[in-house]
Protein backbone atom coordinates (compact mmCIF):
# COMPACT_ATOMS: atom_id res chain seq x y z
CA UNK A 1 0.00 0.00 0.00
CA UNK A 2 1.99 2.97 -1.25
CA UNK A 3 0.56 6.39 -1.60
CA UNK A 4 3.58 8.49 -2.48
CA UNK A 5 6.84 8.11 -4.36
CA UNK A 6 8.94 8.89 -1.34
CA UNK A 7 7.51 6.52 1.22
CA UNK A 8 9.28 4.80 4.05
CA UNK A 9 9.52 5.11 7.77
CA UNK A 10 10.80 8.18 9.50
CA UNK A 11 11.15 9.20 13.07
CA UNK A 12 9.76 12.60 13.82
CA UNK A 13 10.35 13.38 17.41
CA UNK A 14 8.57 16.50 18.57
CA UNK A 15 7.65 17.30 14.98
CA UNK A 16 11.10 18.74 14.27
CA UNK A 17 11.95 16.37 11.44
CA UNK A 18 8.57 17.04 9.90
CA UNK A 19 10.00 20.13 8.32
CA UNK A 20 12.80 18.44 6.40
CA UNK A 21 11.61 16.00 3.77
CA UNK A 22 9.47 17.89 1.30
CA UNK A 23 8.78 14.89 -0.91
CA UNK A 24 7.36 12.71 1.81
CA UNK A 25 3.59 12.89 1.65
CA UNK A 26 2.73 11.26 5.01
CA UNK A 27 5.11 13.66 6.74
CA UNK A 28 3.72 16.70 4.99
CA UNK A 29 0.18 15.64 5.84
CA UNK A 30 1.15 15.03 9.46
CA UNK A 31 2.82 18.41 9.66
CA UNK A 32 -0.33 20.16 8.45
CA UNK A 33 -2.56 18.13 10.78
CA UNK A 34 -0.39 18.65 13.83
CA UNK A 35 -0.33 22.42 13.26
CA UNK A 36 -4.12 22.39 13.26
CA UNK A 37 -4.21 20.03 16.24
CA UNK A 38 -1.57 21.76 18.32
CA UNK A 39 -3.85 22.92 21.14
CA UNK A 40 -5.22 19.44 21.65
CA UNK A 41 -1.82 17.79 21.37
CA UNK A 42 -0.54 20.20 24.05
CA UNK A 43 -3.57 19.62 26.27
CA UNK A 44 -2.83 15.91 26.41
CA UNK A 45 0.95 16.10 25.92
CA UNK A 46 0.72 13.88 22.82
CA UNK A 47 3.93 13.48 20.87
CA UNK A 48 3.99 12.27 17.29
CA UNK A 49 6.74 9.66 17.16
CA UNK A 50 6.55 8.09 13.70
CA UNK A 51 4.50 8.58 10.58
CA UNK A 52 4.61 6.63 7.36
CA UNK A 53 2.10 5.36 4.85
CA UNK A 54 -0.86 3.84 6.68
CA UNK A 55 0.94 3.80 10.02
CA UNK A 56 1.42 6.25 12.88
CA UNK A 57 2.88 6.08 16.38
CA UNK A 58 1.88 8.51 19.15
CA UNK A 59 3.08 8.72 22.72
CA UNK A 60 2.33 10.50 25.96
CA UNK A 61 3.47 10.51 29.55
CA UNK A 62 0.63 10.15 32.05
CA UNK A 63 0.55 13.46 33.92
CA UNK A 64 -1.32 13.63 37.21
CA UNK A 65 -4.05 15.71 35.57
CA UNK A 66 -4.69 12.88 33.08
CA UNK A 67 -5.56 10.39 35.80
CA UNK A 68 -8.85 9.55 37.44
CA UNK A 69 -9.54 9.70 41.16
CA UNK A 70 -7.76 6.37 41.60
CA UNK A 71 -4.47 7.66 40.11
CA UNK A 72 -5.01 5.53 36.99
CA UNK A 73 -5.01 7.04 33.51
CA UNK A 74 -8.53 7.95 32.44
CA UNK A 75 -9.93 5.78 29.64
CA UNK A 76 -10.56 8.84 27.51
CA UNK A 77 -6.86 9.67 27.45
CA UNK A 78 -5.94 6.23 26.15
CA UNK A 79 -8.73 6.54 23.60
CA UNK A 80 -7.62 10.03 22.52
CA UNK A 81 -4.01 8.88 22.07
CA UNK A 82 -5.12 5.87 20.03
CA UNK A 83 -7.67 7.85 18.01
CA UNK A 84 -5.02 10.43 17.16
CA UNK A 85 -2.64 7.74 15.89
CA UNK A 86 -5.45 6.10 13.90
CA UNK A 87 -6.50 9.43 12.39
CA UNK A 88 -2.99 10.24 11.20
CA UNK A 89 -2.47 6.72 9.83
CA UNK A 90 -5.76 6.89 7.94
CA UNK A 91 -4.98 10.33 6.53
CA UNK A 92 -1.33 9.58 5.71
CA UNK A 93 -2.17 9.23 2.01
CA UNK A 94 -3.69 12.74 2.06
CA UNK A 95 -7.30 11.65 2.43
CA UNK A 96 -9.21 13.69 5.02
CA UNK A 97 -11.76 11.85 7.07
CA UNK A 98 -13.11 11.04 10.50
CA UNK A 99 -13.66 8.18 12.92
CA UNK A 100 -17.04 6.55 12.40
CA UNK A 101 -16.78 4.03 15.19
CA UNK A 102 -14.17 2.54 17.45
CA UNK A 103 -14.05 -0.39 19.81
CA UNK A 104 -11.49 -0.20 22.60
CA UNK A 105 -10.63 -2.98 25.04
CA UNK A 106 -8.77 -2.05 28.20
CA UNK A 107 -6.47 -4.81 29.39
CA UNK A 108 -4.36 -3.07 32.05
CA UNK A 109 -4.24 0.25 33.84
CA UNK A 110 -1.46 2.81 33.50
CA UNK A 111 -0.31 4.94 36.42
CA UNK A 112 0.84 8.54 36.69
CA UNK A 113 4.40 8.74 35.29
CA UNK A 114 3.97 5.84 32.86
CA UNK A 115 4.72 6.36 29.18
CA UNK A 116 2.06 4.99 26.85
CA UNK A 117 2.58 4.47 23.13
CA UNK A 118 -0.10 3.89 20.51
CA UNK A 119 0.77 2.25 17.18
CA UNK A 120 -1.96 2.54 14.56
CA UNK A 121 -2.09 0.73 11.24
CA UNK A 122 -4.61 0.73 8.45
CA UNK A 123 -5.67 -2.91 8.35
CA UNK A 124 -8.03 -2.75 5.37
CA UNK A 125 -8.28 -0.33 2.48
CA UNK A 126 -10.37 -1.59 -0.40
CA UNK A 127 -10.16 1.72 -2.21
CA UNK A 128 -13.64 2.77 -1.15
CA UNK A 129 -14.76 5.39 1.31
CA UNK A 130 -14.12 3.43 4.47
CA UNK A 131 -10.96 2.10 6.03
CA UNK A 132 -10.49 -0.12 9.02
CA UNK A 133 -7.61 0.29 11.38
CA UNK A 134 -6.21 -1.26 14.50
CA UNK A 135 -4.24 0.33 17.30
CA UNK A 136 -2.04 -1.33 19.91
CA UNK A 137 -1.43 0.66 23.07
CA UNK A 138 1.49 -0.38 25.26
CA UNK A 139 3.27 0.94 28.34
CA UNK A 140 7.02 1.57 28.75
CA UNK A 141 7.59 -2.15 29.48
CA UNK A 142 5.94 -3.17 26.23
CA UNK A 143 2.91 -4.54 28.05
CA UNK A 144 -0.37 -4.08 26.23
CA UNK A 145 -2.73 -1.79 28.13
CA UNK A 146 -5.43 -1.51 25.46
CA UNK A 147 -6.36 -2.55 21.93
CA UNK A 148 -8.55 -0.61 19.58
CA UNK A 149 -10.17 -1.23 16.22
CA UNK A 150 -11.85 1.52 14.30
CA UNK A 151 -13.79 2.31 11.16
CA UNK A 152 -12.74 5.43 9.33
CA UNK A 153 -14.71 7.41 6.76
CA UNK A 154 -13.00 9.36 4.00
CA UNK A 155 -14.84 12.62 3.44
CA UNK A 156 -13.59 13.06 -0.13
CA UNK A 157 -11.23 15.94 0.58
CA UNK A 158 -7.47 16.26 0.70
CA UNK A 159 -5.62 17.43 3.79
CA UNK A 160 -3.04 19.40 1.79
CA UNK A 161 -2.76 20.58 -1.81
CA UNK A 162 -0.47 18.37 -3.85
CA UNK B 1 -29.38 13.39 56.34
CA UNK B 2 -30.18 9.68 56.26
CA UNK B 3 -27.48 7.02 56.09
CA UNK B 4 -28.18 6.40 52.43
CA UNK B 5 -28.01 10.14 51.65
CA UNK B 6 -24.67 10.39 53.46
CA UNK B 7 -23.37 7.41 51.53
CA UNK B 8 -24.58 8.89 48.25
CA UNK B 9 -22.82 12.19 49.11
CA UNK B 10 -19.59 10.28 49.79
CA UNK B 11 -19.78 8.47 46.47
CA UNK B 12 -20.49 11.73 44.65
CA UNK B 13 -17.56 13.49 46.37
CA UNK B 14 -15.27 10.63 45.31
CA UNK B 15 -16.36 11.05 41.68
CA UNK B 16 -15.92 14.81 41.71
CA UNK B 17 -12.32 14.29 42.79
CA UNK B 18 -11.29 13.28 39.24
CA UNK B 19 -8.23 15.23 38.03
CA UNK B 20 -8.86 14.69 34.33
CA UNK B 21 -12.56 15.53 34.58
CA UNK B 22 -11.75 18.67 36.54
CA UNK B 23 -9.01 19.61 34.07
CA UNK B 24 -11.58 19.47 31.26
CA UNK B 25 -14.13 21.41 33.30
CA UNK B 26 -16.65 18.54 33.28
CA UNK B 27 -19.47 18.75 35.82
CA UNK B 28 -21.14 15.81 37.53
CA UNK B 29 -24.82 16.75 37.34
CA UNK B 30 -26.41 13.68 38.83
CA UNK B 31 -25.57 10.22 40.06
CA UNK B 32 -27.95 7.46 41.13
CA UNK B 33 -27.56 3.71 41.39
CA UNK B 34 -26.57 2.65 37.85
CA UNK B 35 -26.97 6.09 36.33
CA UNK B 36 -24.89 9.25 35.98
CA UNK B 37 -24.95 12.47 33.97
CA UNK B 38 -21.98 14.74 33.20
CA UNK B 39 -21.87 17.95 31.21
CA UNK B 40 -19.04 19.83 29.52
CA UNK B 41 -18.66 22.92 27.38
CA UNK B 42 -16.59 22.43 24.19
CA UNK B 43 -13.58 24.76 24.44
CA UNK B 44 -11.40 25.77 21.45
CA UNK B 45 -8.58 23.49 22.64
CA UNK B 46 -10.91 20.47 22.40
CA UNK B 47 -11.25 20.72 18.63
CA UNK B 48 -9.67 18.54 15.99
CA UNK B 49 -8.32 19.60 12.60
CA UNK B 50 -11.88 19.72 11.21
CA UNK B 51 -12.85 22.28 13.84
CA UNK B 52 -15.20 19.81 15.53
CA UNK B 53 -14.96 18.35 19.01
CA UNK B 54 -12.25 15.67 19.08
CA UNK B 55 -13.45 12.09 19.39
CA UNK B 56 -11.19 11.66 22.38
CA UNK B 57 -12.97 14.50 24.16
CA UNK B 58 -16.42 13.03 23.48
CA UNK B 59 -15.16 9.65 24.57
CA UNK B 60 -13.69 11.15 27.74
CA UNK B 61 -16.96 12.82 28.70
CA UNK B 62 -18.88 9.59 28.10
CA UNK B 63 -16.25 7.68 30.05
CA UNK B 64 -16.66 10.02 33.03
CA UNK B 65 -20.40 9.30 33.05
CA UNK B 66 -19.71 5.58 32.59
CA UNK B 67 -17.22 5.57 35.47
CA UNK B 68 -19.65 7.41 37.76
CA UNK B 69 -22.59 5.16 36.88
CA UNK B 70 -20.44 2.04 37.10
CA UNK B 71 -19.03 3.03 40.49
CA UNK B 72 -22.34 4.39 41.79
CA UNK B 73 -22.87 1.38 44.04
CA UNK B 74 -19.71 2.17 46.02
CA UNK B 75 -17.99 -0.88 44.57
CA UNK B 76 -14.79 -0.32 42.59
CA UNK B 77 -15.42 -0.93 38.90
CA UNK B 78 -13.05 -0.70 35.93
CA UNK B 79 -13.88 -0.48 32.24
CA UNK B 80 -13.33 -3.60 30.15
CA UNK B 81 -14.48 -2.48 26.73
CA UNK B 82 -16.19 0.46 25.10
CA UNK B 83 -17.62 0.54 21.58
CA UNK B 84 -18.37 4.08 20.49
CA UNK B 85 -20.24 5.31 17.41
CA UNK B 86 -19.89 8.95 16.45
CA UNK B 87 -23.00 10.17 14.63
CA UNK B 88 -22.75 13.97 14.67
CA UNK B 89 -20.09 16.62 15.26
CA UNK B 90 -19.82 18.65 18.47
CA UNK B 91 -19.12 22.36 17.96
CA UNK B 92 -17.14 24.87 20.00
CA UNK B 93 -19.19 26.63 22.68
CA UNK B 94 -21.75 23.82 22.77
CA UNK B 95 -22.72 22.15 26.01
CA UNK B 96 -22.39 18.37 25.72
CA UNK B 97 -24.32 16.12 28.07
CA UNK B 98 -23.25 12.53 28.67
CA UNK B 99 -25.52 9.99 30.34
CA UNK B 100 -24.62 6.46 31.32
CA UNK B 101 -27.28 3.93 32.22
CA UNK B 102 -26.90 0.39 33.46
CA UNK B 103 -28.42 -2.26 31.20
CA UNK B 104 -27.34 -5.37 33.06
CA UNK B 105 -25.41 -6.35 36.17
CA UNK B 106 -24.51 -9.98 36.45
CA UNK B 107 -21.84 -11.02 38.93
CA UNK B 108 -18.71 -8.99 38.34
CA UNK B 109 -19.72 -7.89 34.82
CA UNK B 110 -21.84 -4.85 34.05
CA UNK B 111 -23.22 -3.69 30.70
CA UNK B 112 -23.98 0.00 30.20
CA UNK B 113 -25.26 2.30 27.50
CA UNK B 114 -23.69 5.75 27.16
CA UNK B 115 -25.04 8.64 25.13
CA UNK B 116 -23.49 12.03 24.47
CA UNK B 117 -25.99 14.64 23.33
CA UNK B 118 -26.09 18.29 22.50
CA UNK B 119 -27.37 20.06 25.64
CA UNK B 120 -29.37 22.61 23.62
CA UNK B 121 -31.64 20.40 21.52
CA UNK B 122 -30.81 16.91 22.73
CA UNK B 123 -29.43 15.78 19.37
CA UNK B 124 -27.35 12.62 19.59
CA UNK B 125 -23.60 13.05 19.05
CA UNK B 126 -22.27 9.66 20.09
CA UNK B 127 -23.58 6.42 21.51
CA UNK B 128 -21.58 3.68 23.19
CA UNK B 129 -22.03 0.25 24.58
CA UNK B 130 -19.63 -0.51 27.39
CA UNK B 131 -18.76 -3.31 29.78
CA UNK B 132 -17.05 -3.12 33.14
CA UNK B 133 -15.63 -5.41 35.76
CA UNK B 134 -16.59 -4.97 39.40
CA UNK B 135 -13.83 -5.72 41.85
CA UNK B 136 -14.49 -7.14 45.29
CA UNK B 137 -13.39 -4.00 47.07
CA UNK B 138 -15.79 -1.21 48.10
CA UNK B 139 -14.42 2.35 47.98
CA UNK B 140 -17.40 3.52 50.06
CA UNK B 141 -18.85 1.05 52.58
Amino acid sequence: MHCSLAGGSLALVANINLMTDENNLPKKVAQQLSEQDQKLLDLLGIELVEIEENRCVTRLIVRDDLANSGGVVQGGIVFALADQALAYACMSCNTAGLTLSANITFTRGAAVGDTITATAEVSFDGGGRTLTGRVDIINQDGTTIAEMTGVWLKVGKKVIDE
Amino acid sequence: MSDSDARRAKIKAHMQNDPWGNHLGARLEEVQDGYARFSLEVKPEFLNFHGMAHGGLIFSLGDLAFAAAGNSYGQTAVALEVKVNFVKAGQVGELLVAEAQVISLNGPIGLFEITVKNGRDGELIAQSQATLYRKKQMFVE
